[in-house]
C-alpha cells in the first residue's frame, strides 16, 4: 500500500505529500529549533544560576572567614589586659602569666604582639619570624587605627603562603599601645576554597590576585594542586573569568579557562583579601543535561518527522486511492466499457458522493448511448428507404425532364417549320416590287411571324432559364436601328387599337451599345406587347433614356392597371393577373421570362401601377458604348435593293427534306440570278455533288437518311469538295451542332427561319460576290437629285415647332403622318417629306432633328 | 511576468514572505520594547544655590551613566531608565520636600543625590520612613549607616585617616591645624582626626570653623599663622575656600612651608578658585581624573564627548556614575527594579570602576574604595603622590570610639545647632 512514488509531477500522492512536507517542514524545523533553543537557554541559565549560587556561597564563606578573623583579632586587641602586655615596663610576672595564656590561644598558626614602637614583644612560635608583609600590616593597623588583613604573600623564608590579621591595641586615653597580629592557617582558607561539594567532576574554585602586572593563583586548584603561587599569568594572557574577577567584574558566562577548556564560569571579587574568585565547571559537564535534552529533541524530532511523513503519505494515499478507482472506471468507460462503475458507493464521505454521482453519470451515458444507437439504426433504415425512393423519383424526374426536353425540342422544331415557310415567303414578298401598302403588310406578316417564333422561343428560353442554361452574350448593336423593329410591330398594333403610341428615345444615348440583342429585344417586345395589349384608350409611351449612368427602358400605359395585391404575382410563370378575355392572347410566360432575362442582364423590372389608370414598367441596364463602324457598315446595307451580282453565274445546292424550306431559299436566291439545285435529303445531295459541282451548298442539319452533319463529313472526305463552302441551316439551334459544324470547316451557320440579309452576307463572304443594287439605287438617286435641285424651302414656324417637338420626343411615326398631311396642302415641300420619310424609316432621330432644324425659320429655340 | 518560470516566481514570493515575517517580528519586538514601562529613578541635587557649583557636575555624571545604560539596551530586557530631576536648591528643607515628592509622587525606585552631609542627614529619615533607596556619592564624615542609603563616598578611614597618616609619615607633620566649615562633616571629621592624631602621638595646634558661604577668613588665617602648624587639614566647603586660600597666600603661608591637605576640593572646585593659589597643596580622594587605565580613559572620554572637552571629572562624579552602574547591576540581578529587592542585590555588587575595583560592602552599605593623595597642579588637575593600590574596607565608625559614643557626639552637634545639621550661617 505504501508504494513511494515521489516524483511530484507524475503522482497526485507525491504532490500532496510534498506539499504537506514542504509546508510543515519549516514549521517543524523552526518549532524544533525554537524549542531546543529555549530549553537549552533555560538549562544554561539554570546551570549558570546554580554556579552563581555556589560562587556566592564560596565568596561569602571566604569573606566571612576573613571578617571573622578580623573581628577575633580586634576582640583580642580590645581585651583590657592587652595594653599592659605591650606597654614596656609593666610587671613582668603579670605579663608572663598572660603571655602564657596567649601562648595557649588556638586558631592561629602564630600569634604576635608588637609594642607601640613596633617591637615584637611576643610570638607563639619563635621560629616563625615576622615577614615584611607582617611589618607592613602592623604599620597600617597602627596608623589607620583599624583591624587590617594582610596581602596574601609568599613567605620569602619558608616559601609558603602567608596571611596575617592585625588589630591596634588602644591604651586608656585613646593612644595606640601596640598591635596584636595573627598568622592564619592556609589550610583553613584552602578548606573553603577546595570544597568541591556540588561542583561535580570538573567544578573548580580558582583564586587569584594581582601582583604588579601579573595575576597570580594563590590557592591550590583541583586540576593543579601545586598551583598556589606557582601559576601566574601576564596581564594579557589572564583567563577572561579570572581577569574579570580581580577587576571586580561580576562575570557569569561560558569562557575558556587556564587549561584552554570551555567552562561555564562565575567571577566574584573578595575585597578583604583583594582576591578574584572564579567558580567554574567544564561545559561538557555542566551542559550535559542540555546536551542530553538536545539529543532527545533531535531523536524525537526525527521520529516525529518520520511519523509525520508516513502520516502525510497515508493521508495522500487515502485521497489518491478512491481517485484511482474513479480514474480506472473512467478509463474503462473511455475505452468503451460502459458497464464500468466506481466501487465507492459504500463510502460515507465526499468520495462516496463523487462515486455515486460518477456511477449515475455512467448509467445515463450508457442509456443515452443505447438510445442513440437505436435511433441511429432507425435513421439508417429510413435513410436507406428514402434514398431508394429518391433514386426512383430522380430517375423518374430525369425521365420526365428528358421527355419534356424532347417534347419541347420537337415542338419548337415542328412549330418552326411552318413558320419558316411563312417568314420565308414574307421576306420574298418583301423583295418584290409591290405597292408600299402591300410591302408594309408583308413586313407585318413577317414581323408577326417572327413574334410567334419568339413566343415559341420564350417557352424554350424559360425552360433553359429554369435549367440555368441561358447565357447573355453582348454584341455591338446600333441602338436606334435595334429599337425600330419592336416599335414598328407595336406601332401598327396600337394604330389598330386606336391608341397613341409615343416613342421617346433620348438623343443623349450612344449610337452603338453592347447588348444581347436577342434577349433585349425579347424583353422589349414582351413589355411593349403587354402595354399595348392592356391599353384600350389613351396612349402607350415607350421611353429610352440615360438614367444614373445606366440606360432606362420605361413602358408607360394608360391601360387597365394592376391591382396592388397582384403585383407580387406578376413575375411568376404561368400566372396571368388579367381577366380571362385577354388570357388567350399570351402565354403567361412573358413577364416571368422578361424579369429573368433582365436580371441576367443586370437589371430589375419595376412596376408602378394604379388600378384602372395604368401601369409603368421600367428597368435599367448597363449598356456600354460599342464600336460604331462595324455595325454601321452592316446596317447601311439594305438587302432589299440587291438585284444581282457581278461576274459569272454561280451554282448553289440546297439540301433540305422539307420542300417549303427549299422553296423559301430558292425564292430568295433565284431572283438574284443564282443557279439552284435542290436535294430532298443528304444522300441525294451527296450524289448530286460530283455531277453538279456547285459553288456552294446550303444544307439542313436535320434530314432523313443522311443528315446535314453526315453530309458535311462525307463531302469533306472527297478531295474535290474539301474546300467547298457549305453553310448548314437548322431550325433547332444547338451550340453543339454549331461547334461540330465549325470543326468540319463550316464557319457560318444559318438559323431558320433564314434571315435574308444574313444569307446574302454569307454568300458574299463565301463566294466573293459584288452585289448589284437595283431599285434602291434609283430611289436614293432620286432623293439625291432632289437635294441637288436646291435646298427645300423653309418650313412655316408652327409646323417647324410641331415637327421639332415630335422629333425630339422620338414620335417619328406621328411625325411622318403630320408631315404627310402638311405636304398634301403644300406640295412644294414634297422633297422634304421624302427626305424625312427616309430618315424616319432609318430611325435617324438626330438627323431628323437636324433636318427640321435646318428648315426652321430664323434661329430655332433650344429644346427646353 | 518577468520571471523565467513559475518556480522562480514562487521562490521569490517565498523569500518575500520570510522577509516580511522577519521584519514584522522585528517590528513587533521593537514595539513591545516601546510598550514596556520605563524605570524611573530620581536625581536629587542642588541645581541652584551655593552647592550647585559642585552638584551640577554630579548630575551630569549620573545622566551620562543612565544614557549609557539606555543606549546599551536598557534594563530587564529593554526597559528604559528615565531620570526624574529634582532641585535641592542648596537648602535642606527643599531636599526633604523633593525627596518625599520623588519617592511618594514620582514613585522612583532609587534616588541618586545629595552632596552635603546636612542634606543627607535631612533626607535620611524620609528615605527610612518611605523605604526608599538613596545612592550618596560624596566622601563624608562617616558615623552613619542607614539601611536605605548606599554610601559611595569615602568613609573617614578611606580619606581622612589615611590622609593624616600619610602626612604624618611623608610630610613629617606633627603639628596639625584643623579648619573647616561649620557643619556636621568638618566637625565630625575633625573629631576623627583628633582621635587619630592623638593615637599617633601628634598634636592638634588649632581648630577653627567658618560658617558655610562666609568669606571673612582673615581671623582664622591669622590664628593659623600664629600657631605655626606643620600642616593644615582643610574641611572647608564651598566658596569660602577661594577666600581662604587667597588669605593663606596673602599671609605668606605657602605649600612648601605649610602644606594644606583639603578634603573637599577636587577637579570640579579648582577651576573656580584659581588653582595657582593652591598649586603644591594636597587633596585626598579615592579618584582623580588623571588616573591611568583604560576604564578611566573611557569614562573621561565619554564625559567630555557629551559635555565638552573643557569639562573635568571629580571623585563624587565618578562615584555617582558608578552608583548608577552598580544599581543597574543590582536591578538585573534582582530581575526587578523594586527597591526592596534591589536593596538586597546591591550588597556585594562590584564593578571595574574608573578608579579600580569598587564593591558595595554588605555589612556597612559603604563602598570599598582605594585611597589616593594628590598634589594640585597649575592646570587644576592632580599628580597622584600616594595610592593604597587596593580597595580599602569602609569603616563608617572609626574604632577609636564606640558607635554609641559617635552617636552621642553627633546628637550633641545636632542639638547645639537647634535641630539642624549645620551651624546658622549668620
Amino acid at each position: 500500500m505504501f508504494s513511494l512514488p515521489i516524483h511530484p509531477k507524475r503522482y497526485l500522492t507525491a504532490q500532496l505529500f510534498w506539499r504537506f512536507f514542504l509546508l510543515s517542514l519549516p514549521v517543524l524545523l523552526i518549532g524544533g529549533v525554537a524549542l531546543c533553543y529555549s530549553a537549552l537557554a533555560q538549562m544554561r541559565a539554570q546551570a549558570s544560576e546554580n554556579l552563581a549560587g555556589i560562587a556566592a556561597d564560596r565568596a561569602s564563606k571566604i569573606e566571612a572567614y576573613a571578617r571573622g578573623k578580623l573581628r577575633e583579632i580586634q576582640f583580642l586587641a580590645a581585651q583590657p589586659y592587652m595594653p599592659n602586655l605591650v606597654t614596656e615596663g609593666k610587671s613582668p610576672s603579670e605579663q608572663a602569666s598572660l603571655l602564657a595564656f596567649l601562648r595557649g590561644v588556638g586558631g592561629y598558626q602564630n600569634l604576635f604582639l608588637f609594642s607601640q614602637s613596633g617591637k615584637l614583644v611576643f610570638t607563639q612560635n619563635p621560629n616563625d619570624a615576622p615577614t615584611p608583609e607582617l611589618d607592613r600590616t602592623i604599620d597600617r593597623t597602627r596608623t589607620l587605627m583599624s583591624a587590617e588583613i594582610s596581602n596574601y604573600t609568599l613567605d620569602p623564608e619558608t616559601k609558603t603562603p602567608a596571611v596575617y590579621v592585625a588589630a591596634p591595641i588602644f591604651a586608656h586615653g585613646g593612644a595606640i599601645a601596640g598591635v596584636v597580629a595573627a598568622r592564619l592557617y592556609n589550610e583553613e582558607i584552602y578548606r573553603v576554597v577546595n570544597d568541591y561539594g556540588s561542583l561535580g567532576r570538573t567544578g573548580e574554585t580558582v583564586i587569584g590576585q594581582t601582583d604588579g602586572d601579573r595575576v597570580v593563583i594563590v590557592a591550590p586548584l583541583r586540576h593543579s594542586p601545586d598551583a598556589a603561587f606557582h601559576l601566574s599569568f601576564p596581564a594579557d594572557r589572564v583567563p577572561a573569568a579570572l581577569g574579570a574577577a580581580v577587576e571586580g567584574v561580576r562575570l557569569q558566562e561560558v569562557t575558556t579557562d587556564y587549561r584552554g577548556k570551555k567552562v561555564l564560569a562565575v567571577s566574584r571579587y573578595l575585597p578583604s583579601l583583594g582576591w578574584g574568585l572564579v567558580v567554574k565547571m567544564d561545559t561538557s559537564e555542566v551542559f550535559a543535561p542540555a546536551a542530553e535534552l538536545l539529543q532527545g529533541i533531535v531523536i524525537g524530532g526525527i521520529i516525529f518527522f518520520l511519523l509525520f511523513a508516513l502520516g502525510a503519505q497515508a493521508a495522500a494515499q487515502s485521497i489518491n486511492r478512491p481517485l484511482g478507482i474513479l480514474t480506472q472506471a473512467a478509463r474503462k468507460i473511455e475505452e468503451g466499457d460502459l458497464t464500468a462503475r466506481a466501487a465507492l458507493e459504500n463510502r460515507q464521505d465526499e468520495f462516496g458522493y463523487l462515486g455515486h454521482a460518477f456511477n449515475e453519470m455512467a448509467t445515463q451515458i450508457e442509456e443515452a448511448t443505447e438510445n442513440l444507437r437505436q435511433t441511429n439504426t432507425l435513421l439508417e433504415q429510413k435513410v436507406a428507404e428514402r434514398t431508394k425512393d429518391l433514386e426512383a423519383k430522380t430517375i423518374e424526374a430525369e425521365r420526365a425532364n428528358h421527355a419534356k426536353s424532347e417534347f419541347l425540342a420537337n415542338m419548337s422544331h415542328e412549330l418552326r417549320t411552318p413558320l419558316n415557310g411563312i417568314l420565308g415567303y414574307a421576306q420574298i414578298l418583301g423583295n418584290l416590287a409591290l405597292p408600299a401598302k402591300a410591302l408594309n403588310g408583308i413586313r407585318v406578316i413577317r414581323q408577326s411571324g417572327e413574334h410567334l417564333l419568339t413566343l415559341i422561343n420564350d417557352i424554350l428560353d424559360l425552360a433553359k432559364i429554369e435549367a440555368r442554361k441561358i447565357e447573355i452574350k453582348p454584341t455591338d448593336i446600333h441602338l436606334r436601328e435595334f429599337l425600330r423593329g419592336p416599335i414598328e410591330i407595336f406601332h401598327i398594333r396600337a394604330e389598330q387599337k386606336g391608341i397613341n403610341f409615343i416613342i421617346d428615345i433620348s438623343p443623349d444615348l450612344p449610337e452603338v451599345v453592347q447588348a444581347d440583342e436577342k434577349r433585349l429585344r425579347q424583353v422589349l417586345i414582351n413589355l411593349l406587347g403587354n402595354a399595348v395589349k392592356f391599353t384600350d384608350r389613351g396612349s402607350v409611351r415607350f421611353t429610352v433614356e440615360p438614367y444614373q449612368g445606366r440606360t432606362r427602358f420605361a413602358f408607360a400605359d394608360t391601360g387597365i392597371g394592376i391591382a396592388p395585391n397582384k403585383i407580387t404575382q406578376l413575375f411568376k410563370p404561368f400566372i396571368q393577373v388579367s381577366d380571362a378575355a385577354r388570357n388567350a392572347e399570351g402565354t403567361g410566360l412573358g413577364l416571368a421570362l422578361s424579369q429573368r432575362l433582365v436580371q441576367l442582364m443586370g437589371g430589375m423590372i419595376k412596376v408602378e401601377s394604379e388600378y384602372g389608370k395604368g401601369s409603368t414598367f421600367s428597368f435599367d441596364l448597363d449598356l456600354p458604348a460599342g464600336r460604331f463602324s462595324e455595325v454601321q457598315a452592316r446596317t447601311v446595307e439594305s438587302p432589299s435593293r440587291i438585284t444581282g451580282y457581278q461576274g459569272e453565274r454561280r451554282k448553289i445546292l440546297i439540301a433540305d427534306d422539307i420542300p417549303s424550306n427549299r422553296t423559301v431559299l430558292v425564292e430568295m436566291l433565284a431572283p438574284l440570278d443564282f443557279k439552284i439545285i435542290e436535294a430532298g435529303d443528304g444522300k441525294v445531295a451527296l450524289d448530286l455533288l460530283p455531277k453538279e459541282k456547285p459553288d456552294l451548298v446550303l444544307v439542313d442539319i436535320a434530314m432523313p437518311v443522311i443528315d446535314g452533319l453526315q453530309f458535311i463529313q462525307y463531302s469533306r472526305q472527297i478531295e474535290a469538295f474539301r474546300e467547298l463552302p457549305i453553310i448548314p441551316t437548322s431550325a433547332s439551334v444547338g451550340d453543339d451542332e454549331i461547334r461540330r459544324c465549325q470543326t468540319l470547316g463550316c464557319s457560318d451557320f444559318l438559323f431558320k427561319p433564314v434571315d435574308y440579309g444574313r444569307l446574302l452576307d454569307c454568300l458574299q463572304k463565301r463566294l466573293n460576290l459584288e452585289w448589284i443594287e437595283g431599285a434602291a439605287h434609283a430611289e436614293s438617286a432620286s432623293v439625291e437629285a432632289a437635294e441637288a435641285e436646291g435646298s427645300p424651302p423653309i418650313l412655316p414656324a408652327t409646323e417647324a415647332a410641331q415637327f421639332a417637338d415630335l422629333a425630339r420626343r422620338g414620335d417619328l411615326l406621328n411625325l411622318v403622318k403630320v408631315a404627310e398631311q402638311f405636304v398634301a396642302t403644300q406640295p412644294s415641300y414634297r422633297p422634304f417629306l421624302e427626305k424625312l420619310r427616309k430618315l424616319c424609316d432609318g430611325f435617324r432621330v438626330r438627323q431628323v432633328q437636324q433636318l427640321i432644324e435646318e428648315l426652321s425659320p430664323a434661329s430655332p429655340s433650344p429644346p427646353p | 511576468m518577468p520571471f523565467a518560470d513559475k518556480t522562480a516566481f514562487r521562490w521569490v514570493v517565498g523569500i518575500l514572505i520570510v522577509l516580511f515575517v522577519a521584519i514584522a517580528s522585528y517590528l513587533f519586538h521593537f514595539w513591545r520594547i516601546q510598550q514596556m514601562p520605563s524605570i524611573k529613578v530620581g536625581i536629587l541635587h542642588s541645581l541652584t544655590g551655593t552647592m550647585s557649583i559642585s552638584e551640577r557636575p554630579v548630575v551630569d555624571a549620573v545622566e551620562l551613566s543612565i544614557d549609557e545604560i539606555n543606549a546599551s539596551g536598557g534594563l530587564l530586557g529593554g526597559r528604559k531608565v528615565v531620570p526624574i530631576l529634582a532641585d535641592g536648591h542648596s537648602d535642606w528643607p527643599t531636599f526633604a520636600r523633593e525627596s518625599t515628592r520623588l519617592i511618594k509622587d514620582e514613585k522612583v525606585c532609587a534616588v541618586f543625590g545629595c552632596w552635603t552631609s546636612a542634606s543627607r542627614k535631612t533626607v535620611r529619615p524620609i528615605f527610612e520612613k518611605l523605604d526608599g533607596l538613596l545612592f550618596y556619592p560624596v566622601q563624608y564624615e562617616g558615623l552613619e549607616q542607614s539601611p536605605n542609603i548606599i554610601y559611595l563616598g569615602a568613609a573617614p578611614n578611606q580619606q581622612i585617616i589615611p590622609a593624616v597618616k600619610w602626612a604624618f609619615d611623608n610630610l613629617g607633620s606633627r603639628r596639625f591645624y584643623l579648619v573647616g566649615s561649620d557643619y556636621v562633616f568638618p566637625r565630625a571629621a575633625n573629631a576623627v582626626i583628633s582621635d587619630q592624631i592623638k593615637a599617633l602621638g601628634a598634636q592638634v595646634v588649632g581648630e577653627d570653623y567658618i560658617p558655610l558661604g562666609r568669606t571673612d577668613v582673615e581671623p582664622v588665617v591669622g590664628r593659623i599663622v600664629a600657631r605655626h602648624p606643620d600642616v593644615i587639614l582643610n574641611t572647608i566647603n564651598g566658596d569660602t575656600n577661594v577666600a581662604f586660600f587667597r588669605a593663606l597666600r596673602a599671609a605668606g603661608i605657602s605649600p612648601k612651608t605649610v602644606p594644606t591637605i583639603s578634603f573637599s576640593i577636587g577637579e570640579s572646585e579648582l577651576p573656580s578658585m584659581n588653582p595657582s593659589t593652591c598649586v603644591g597643596d594636597y587633596a585626598v580622594w579615592n579618584y582623580f581624573q588623571t588616573l591611568d587605565g583604560s576604564r578611566n580613559n573611557a569614562f573621561v572620554t565619554a564625559f567630555r564627548k557629551r559635555y565638552g572637552a573643557d569639562r573635568v571629572v571629580s571623585d563624587p562624579m565618578e562615584a555617582a556614575y558608578c552608583a548608577v552602574k552598580l544599581w543597574a547591576q543590582a536591578v538585573e540581578e534582582a530581575g526587578t527594579e523594586e527597591t526592596s529587592a534591589v536593596r538586597k542585590t546591591i550588597l556585594d555588587q562590584s564593578m571595574a570602576a574608573p578608579e579600580g575595583v569598587m564593591l558595595i560592602d554588605p555589612e556597612t552599605q559603604h563602598t570599598w574604595r582605594p585611597v589616593r593623595v594628590g598634589r594640585i597642579r597649575a592646570d587644576g588637575q592632580f599628580d597622584v603622590v600616594w595610592d593604597s593600590r587596593r580597595p580599602v574596607r569602609p569603616q563608617p565608625f572609626p574604632i577609636s570610639r564606640t558607635a554609641a559614643e559617635w552617636e552621642q557626639f553627633l546628637d550633641g552637634l545636632h542639638t547645639g545647632w537647634h535641630g539642624n545639621w549645620a551651624a546658622p550661617t549668620n
